[in-house]
């Protein structure tokens, strides 16, 4: 199946019931605001600020540049200040949890077409232009450049099912990044909400509320997302190989089988319902112990989204309250947060919430 | 994926500057797509040239409504460019040394076209390297248009707003030549006092009508699209050229030979970076098949370490070498012969 608006459309109708309005250039989508925002960084789907360049939340909040390892990329931080948190973002720009969201799924052949659509859009709106997001549909490429959206559907419909998720996730440099990773932590459970994007952890101040669920043992999956190829069991077998994962995901809106009998497929049918279609054979791929230490660190990466909810001098005063010393290193953020435990960064931020300052 | 240099560099213009300013239009485009890649035209495009060869793509373009013909391709348009940007982030991103000229040529195309081509480098954690104002310097006094070199928006937004002034823009752009190269020649004073000790310095050797700049190019710099050290190439060459206004530039690669180099003009011609290198005018690219009475056993050793990375013992046998060659052709032992087949010692 290749994505078009009209598609697009019905695939989030069918699945989630999202109500379908009208717009000057086309029918739209409406989400809530919490919900847009993970949308838009997932997909890149951009705020309509201005018609060139729309304003988008993919890249601005990714944490470490692989898995295993705490070395910053600037995104939720830089070095050791906390930049990208959605409440920082939510300061910067307004407009982004003030109301509900349109998506609005605009086809368009060259950059200034879209532009000049998008210009249409903003002349013609009574609206604030920033209520609207556009998903790019590049009908000139092979799949339409659909794969983020497809990373998008696939984390709505995994986090069901109890895991915490996220797209384009950090692995290693010679492995790459998968398109998705699925995570169900068995001692983050009803802890810390499950059924949830790994962002969603930092929108808990913005009012945010997900529910939690009991998982008696972890689960990892990663993923990869195609459109315009089906060409994926080698990259899978790759991330299957690194011993980290349980079970493999391909991600394809047009296949019907899966690459491998030991990979489980989502995909759409013509009825334009998702199905995920689980792997017939049950081969382990999990090294015991590399997979130990991998939840291990990915119960320490899940903090760090979750302290994303103080302002950066909140987490100064919380640090030098508890440490009794200044931050002076990348390394001493690491080891702090590290050490810390899921009740006491919750019950930090239900402080802040309550007093508006770290007591 | 954390975002990109591109992308941090675009969204601070539309936050700074903004999409229309001063009767200026910006042109800019996603970093998804390859709108940027196309010549400069009336279906976008922002990558400028001159005479059938690009440089590379620019970041954002401001505009005026009013026809131009593209001196690329002689196509009449309907907008004017009038300042052209290549961004970076690369200053906090480890770029503390040459790899900081591998975007210049970018900015260039446009100056070349008669624009103001604009290198913004984001403030960071590293400097921005001298030879860069130096650079831009020297290609504003031989090129039609101007470059200038700047660390922040704030500059870029004043040059956008004295842009249909004729004498403040003229101020503008002379005060930012003198600091330009102000910024230049105090660390070119300094550390080398002379061209003859940067020529040592810099492996370049200085003749009155011409210079050989080498370097440890090999054929995998610019077959392996992971590799920057093909962009780097263009860099350094351009620094050679700039600084050596009306010299002419042998740039020799000794780890290559005239093999490599029509196995490179066979299947990299579509390369921009390639095609640039090939086409400067004034620039020369040499191997070790052009050079005369080079000893059996440094052709042989070159040879060897043809397709090595610089590092280790392939380091220690090429700087080896190397400086018996550069000794060679000091003495006048070593021949460069001409492309044209002359001697030109």
């Amino acid at each position: 199946m290749e994505i078009n608006a009209k598609k697009f459309i019905l695939i989030m109708k069918v699945n989630f019931g999202h109500k379908v309005v009208d717009t000057p250039i086309g029918e739209g989508i409406v989400l809530d605001p919490f919900l847009a925002f993970i949308y838009s960084a997932i997909t890149g789907a951009g705020y309509l600020d201005n018609p060139l360049y729309p304003f988008t939340v993919k890249g601005l909040t990714k944490l470490f540049y692989n898995a295993m390892d705490y070395k910053f990329v600037t995104g939720l931080f830089d070095n050791t200040t906390l930049k990208n948190t959605p409440c920082q973002l939510a300061k910067a720009k307004e407009y982004l949890f003030s109301s509900k969201k349109i998506i609005i799924p605009v086809e368009f052949s060259t950059e200034l077409e879209l532009q000049s659509k998008l210009k249409k859009l903003i002349k013609a709106s009574t609206d604030p232009a920033t209520n609207y997001i556009i998903q790019r549909i590049e009908i000139s490429k092979k799949g339409n450049g659909m794969e983020p959206f497809m990373e998008y559907l696939t984390c709505e419909i995994v986090k069901e099912e109890g895991f915490i998720v996220e797209n384009q996730i950090p692995l290693t440099h010679s492995t790459g990044s998968p398109d998705f990773g699925g995570y169900r932590l068995k001692d983050a459970t009803l802890i810390i909400p499950n059924k949830i994007h790994l962002l969603e952890l930092s929108l808990l101040r913005l009012g945010i509320e997900k529910g939690l669920k009991k998982e008696d043992r972890d689960w990892l999956l990663v993923g990869e997302a195609k459109t315009s190829t089906n060409e994926v069991k080698k990259q899978l077998d790759k991330y299957l190989k690194t011993g980290l994962f349980n079970e493999g995901l391909e991600i394809n809106p047009s296949k019907l089988k899966a690459a491998s009998s030991y990979t489980s497929l989502l995909t759409i049918g013509d009825d334009y319902r998702i199905k995920v279609i689980r792997k017939e054979e049950n081969r382990d791929y999990v090294d015991p112990e590399k997979q130990s230490q991998y939840i291990e660190w990915l119960m320490n990466y899940v903090k760090y989204y979750l302290i994303a909810n103080l302002t950066n001098d909140e987490f100064i005063a919380y640090y030098l309250k508890i440490t009794k010393h200044p931050i002076s290193s990348q390394e001493d953020v690491i080891s702090f947060v590290n050490k810390l435990s899921y009740k006491e960064i919750i019950d930090t931020i239900k402080g802040v919430i309550e007093n508006g300052t770290i007591k | 994926m954390a975002q990109s240099s591109d992308e941090i560099v675009k969204r601070e213009i539309i936050d700074k500057i903004g999409v229309e300013f001063n009767g200026l239009q910006l042109m800019v485009f996603p970093e998804s797509s390859d709108a940027d890649q196309i010549p400069f035209g009336d279906e976008g495009g922002l990558t400028f040239g001159v005479n059938g060869t690009l440089y590379g793509s620019c970041d954002a373009c401001w505009v005026i409504k009013q026809p131009w013909k593209n001196p690329y391709n002689n196509k009449i348009v309907q907008y004017t460019p009038v300042v052209a940007l290549e961004g970076t982030d690369a200053l906090n991103r480890g770029s503390s040394g040459n790899a900081q000229y591998q975007r210049f040529h970018h900015a260039l195309g446009a100056v070349k076209a008669g624009l103001i081509g604009v290198y913004y480098l984001r403030k960071g954690v590293h400097k921005i390297q001298e030879d860069l104002y130096g650079m831009a310097f020297n290609a504003t006094q031989v090129e039609k248009g101007t470059y200038l070199i700047i660390d922040n928006l704030d500059e870029l937004k004043l040059l956008l707003s004295v842009i249909h002034d004729g004498s403040e823009l003229k101020d503008f752009i002379e005060q930012k030549m003198k600091s330009m190269q102000h910024v230049f020649k105090e660390k070119f004073d300094r550390i080398y006092g002379n061209w003859g000790k940067f020529g040592e310095e810099r492996s370049t050797l200085i003749y009155d009508k011409y210079v050989i700049k080498y370097s440890g190019r090999m054929r995998r710099n610019f077959t392996d699209g992971s590799q920057r050290a093909g962009h780097i190439a263009v860099g350094e060459m351009f620094l050679t050229k700039y600084y050596f206004p009306g010299k002419h530039v042998f740039y020799l690669w000794p780890k290559m030979t005239q093999g490599d180099v029509d196995y490179l003009d066979a299947h990299k011609m579509d390369d921009k970076e390639w095609r640039i290198l090939r086409n400067e005018d004034g620039v020369s690219i040499v191997t070790i098949d052009d050079l005369e009475n080079v000893p059996l056993v440094v052709k042989k050793e070159l040879k060897q370490i043809a397709d090595e990375p610089l590092k280790g013992d392939a380091l220690r046998v090429f700087n080896r070498d190397v400086d018996i060659i550069v000794n060679g052709l000091r003495r006048g032992i070593i021949v460069l012969k001409s492309q044209l087949g002359k001697n030109i010692n």
